[in-house]
């Protein structure tokens, strides 16, 4: 039987997926790039969000999840999680526990992968509601900060070049990850989702993005992001409450869980990619998937493959969430009429 | 005479005599201990008016049923406590009940008082319970099924109220009946192990109680009882884990009272869970999260404890799970002393003898009175034991081992079921009509139907 889900559903899998790993590192990459003006570049950037996703919930049906474009998606998508294993590794490895073997800790995230993997889709499907009390109490730690606020940290606009803002553009596109998932999501969504809902997600994941680059503009000034790649775990480590001395130590765990459900939302599109016949047989798939994923992560775990496989991703992102749904759906649509006039 | 007598290996205590019912041989069988023998003389004495006065229908009344003889069905009467009359020439059997089994008073349950409201509780009975029911629901929609089963003479009653009840859970609760081997059983944790959606999760997949008010209140949310007719312990169903928080006091108390209580529980179940893992990680891996003030005072009070905080834990945790079972195993005042004299004096000494901290002590006895809030002593089990992974998890990684070990608690909840029906709901999925009744004691009691089976996107998924 195929699976339904809601558009609120649909929603909720794309927000975690989308936000899972990267908010906590964009902001330094961007904001080295474009200085104060990065915060103006990201929001012009996150417009485009809105005509991206009008665009693929109008055509989605256009795209078609077979053979080699089903093949590309799931490699790119297991390199996505690869990437993400390999930096909840590093990360996990500087911030909290530096005498335990990376290989440990990624293990540990790999059972829980599987654990979710073997789970029935409506798990998959509803798991992330349980984020949402954790992200209310991270965006109020967030908020903490802002009695440190510096508000003239967001100005003078305009005096950074063009071409770092052409390499700011690039680095801006990093929270867009995983927007391609919509293709995917969205056919198990039966009937039309109402254009409003699309724009208020859209509205939903700009704002929270927005937050994420503005909160450590108004903390840190542009020359501190050089030294900080988790800006906003630093910021957290740096507020003063009286309840908590370390409130990143917190964080870095509500951090973690997101993590773990944005990659179980991968491993449950690309378990859907598999063709009818392999995917009956689930728990070898998945097993055979987590130990593949455990031996390309533990590759990808060490600081300079964390900013490689985070360079390689901003480009292969322009190529599965824009490049090829553009060629895929105009194929389809160009070609599928052609044959729609020579049949008739 | 001596067959009827091997079919029941020659029992003492089985009786078959020959009588005469109006001019009529007949052997009348019954089992000595179990019927009311003044009752059937009674009844014998009725059947013989009704037959001399030619009455149309002698052998039906109230108390007596008369049919073709079959063995099978003699067997299960008898069993069952009534006298059998059998008449040989006209192959008919007439069962009289007069069942007279010793019954104790409709007693309030020991481990389910309440402060205000019915003190009424079950008995060993089930025509006895469905009284006690159908006293404070006087509707007509209040329907009781029998399942009897095959060779076996015991046999299973579900109660349900046909407008509020979902016929799909009905449905679901008639097939799995239907379908269990026949097989005597004796106590309503043995059905469970027939009906559960998941027999190995650790989590109770029905409200078990022994309360008539509670099994009330849950009939009008739409669940279903399950009673055996030899227990006053009834299932009901479909439940999720939030059921298993609500407690009649709740309906008895006022809004606000009942609202905050019924928050206070929930948060004793992180609590009961949690807190001595939060307690082993902040020791063991993250006491930086510590205010510098608590920091010094928390390290001059386990600087001269020799074990490590994860010893320190199982030995207070295994020491109040030991008071606990003697306490239940005692006589009730005995039970009372030890308890005292285990959690003050013993407690004292661990401390004194240098072998746990004192904000351990506090720890494990505010994770102690958190388990017990529940007012369900099967969950109340549960946590209590899941405690003790998340203590060894928290003691080998830490938070990041409490945070596998919550993930994955989360995942099985997700995807446990209670008769089909999600356990974490109204909350995932997300029903907001029901929502608010998890959390609050909302001012006026609304029946509503339950949630219907696992649905994604209003289609059934697989």
């Amino acid at each position: 039987m195929k699976l339904h889900i809601t558009s609120l559903q649909l929603f909720l899998m794309l927000f975690v997926a989308m936000t899972g790993t990267v908010f906590t590192s964009f902001q330094s990459q961007l904001v080295i790039a474009a200085g104060r003006d990065a915060w103006w570049l990201f929001l012009m950037q996150g417009l485009l969000i809105f005509p991206h996703l009008w665009l693929f919930n109008r055509y989605y049906q256009d795209f078609k999840w077979k053979g080699l474009i089903a093949f590309l998606y799931g490699i790119y998508w297991f390199f996505v999680m690869a990437s993400f294993l390999g930096y909840i590794g590093y990360t996990l490895n500087v911030w909290a526990y530096p005498k335990t073997p990376t290989f440990v800790i990624m293990l540990l995230v790999v059972i829980v992968l599987f654990y979710l993997m073997m789970s029935r889709s409506e798990t998959m499907v509803n798991i992330g509601v349980i984020l949402i009390p954790m992200i209310i109490l991270f965006m109020v730690f967030v908020y903490l900060g802002l009695k440190e606020a510096v508000w003239t940290n967001l100005f003078p606009l305009g005096e950074t070049k063009f071409s770092d803002l052409q390499k700011g553009s690039l680095k801006a596109q990093m929270p867009f990850i995983g927007i391609e998932l919509f293709l995917l999501l969205r056919t198990f969504v039966p009937g039309k989702v109402n254009s409003r809902k699309v724009m208020i997600y859209g509205g939903v994941w700009l704002l929270f993005f927005l937050q994420m680059l503005v909160m450590p503009l108004l903390f840190f000034s542009v020359e501190e992001f050089r030294l900080i790649p988790e800006p906003i775990m630093y910021m957290l480590k740096s507020q003063d409450v009286s309840f908590m001395e370390r409130l990143d130590l917190l964080f870095i765990y509500i951090w973690l869980a997101w993590s773990f459900i944005a990659m179980g939302i991968y491993a449950f599109s690309i378990l859907h990619l598999l063709p009818q016949k392999i995917r009956i047989r689930r728990s070898r798939n998945a097993a055979l998937f987590c130990i593949l994923l455990l031996a390309v992560g533990t590759q990808l775990d060490s600081k300079e493959a964390v900013r490689m496989s985070g360079q390689f991703l901003q480009y292969a992102h322009l190529v599965f969430a824009i490049a090829l749904p553009f060629l895929v759906i105009s194929g389809n649509r160009i070609f599928g009429k052609r044959r729609g006039e020579e049949s008739a | 005479m001596q067959i009827i007598k091997n079919e029941f290996k020659n029992s003492a205590d089985f009786v078959v005599k020959e009588v005469e019912i109006a001019g009529t041989a007949a052997f009348l069988c019954f089992y000595s201990t179990m019927i009311d023998a003044e009752a059937v003389n009674k009844q014998l004495r009725l059947l013989e008016d009704r037959v001399d006065k030619g009455a149309n229908g002698w052998g039906s009344s109230a108390s007596t049923s008369a049919e073709a003889f079959h063995k099978d069905k003699l067997v299960t009467a008898i069993c069952e406590g009534s006298a059998v009359l059998i008449f040989p020439k006209s192959n008919l059997m007439l069962e009289i009940k007069a069942i007279k089994v010793p019954e104790r008073s409709p007693d309030e349950p020991v481990n389910e008082q309440v402060v205000r409201g019915m003190h009424q509780g079950f008995v060993e009975n089930f025509s006895s319970n469905i009284g006690l029911i159908r006293n404070k629901m006087k509707r007509p929609d209040l329907v009781v099924e029998s399942f009897a089963m095959e060779r076996t003479v015991s046999k299973l009653n579900i109660v349900y109220l046909a407008d509020q009840a979902a016929p799909e859970v009905v449905q679901e609760v008639r097939e799995r009946l239907s379908n269990m081997p026949n097989k005597e059983f004796y106590s309503s944790g043995q059905l469970e192990d027939y009906i559960e959606d998941r027999i190995l999760s650790p989590f109770p997949q029905f409200l078990t109680t022994e309360r008539p008010d509670r099994v009330t209140y849950n009939l009008l949310e739409g669940k279903v009882a399950i009673f055996t007719d030899s227990s006053p312990t009834t299932l009901l169903g479909p439940v999720n884990l939030f059921s298993f928080y609500e407690s009649p006091d709740d309906y008895t108390s006022r809004v606000l009272v009942g609202s905050f209580y019924r928050l206070v529980r929930l948060l004793a179940f992180f609590l009961a869970i949690l807190l001595p893992a939060f307690y082993i990680s902040v020791m063991s891996f993250h006491s930086e999260i510590l205010p510098v003030e608590l920091t010094t005072q928390v390290k001059s009070s386990v600087k001269d404890i020799p074990y490590p905080p994860i010893f320190e834990a199982l030995l207070l945790e295994l020491f109040i799970e030991l008071i606990r079972e003697a306490s239940i195993r005692l006589p009730q005042p005995i039970g009372q002393t030890v308890a005292i004299v285990g959690g003050i004096v013993i407690g004292d000494a661990i401390v004194s003898a240098g072998l746990a901290s004192n904000q351990m002590v506090i720890v494990v006895a505010m994770t102690a009175i958190a388990g017990f809030v529940v007012p369900s002593p099967e969950l109340n089990m549960v946590i209590r034991m899941l405690r003790f992974p998340f203590m060894i998890l928290a003691a080998t990684f830490g938070f990041l081992g409490m945070l596998i070990g919550t993930l994955i608690l989360f995942v099985h909840l997700l995807n446990l079921s209670s008769l089909n029906q999600p356990y974490l709901s109204p909350v995932i999925p997300f029903d907001p009509t029901r929502f608010k009744d998890v959390f609050f004691r909302v001012p006026y009691f609304r029946p509503d139907r339950q949630q219907p089976f696992f649905r994604l996107g209003g289609k059934k998924a697989k």
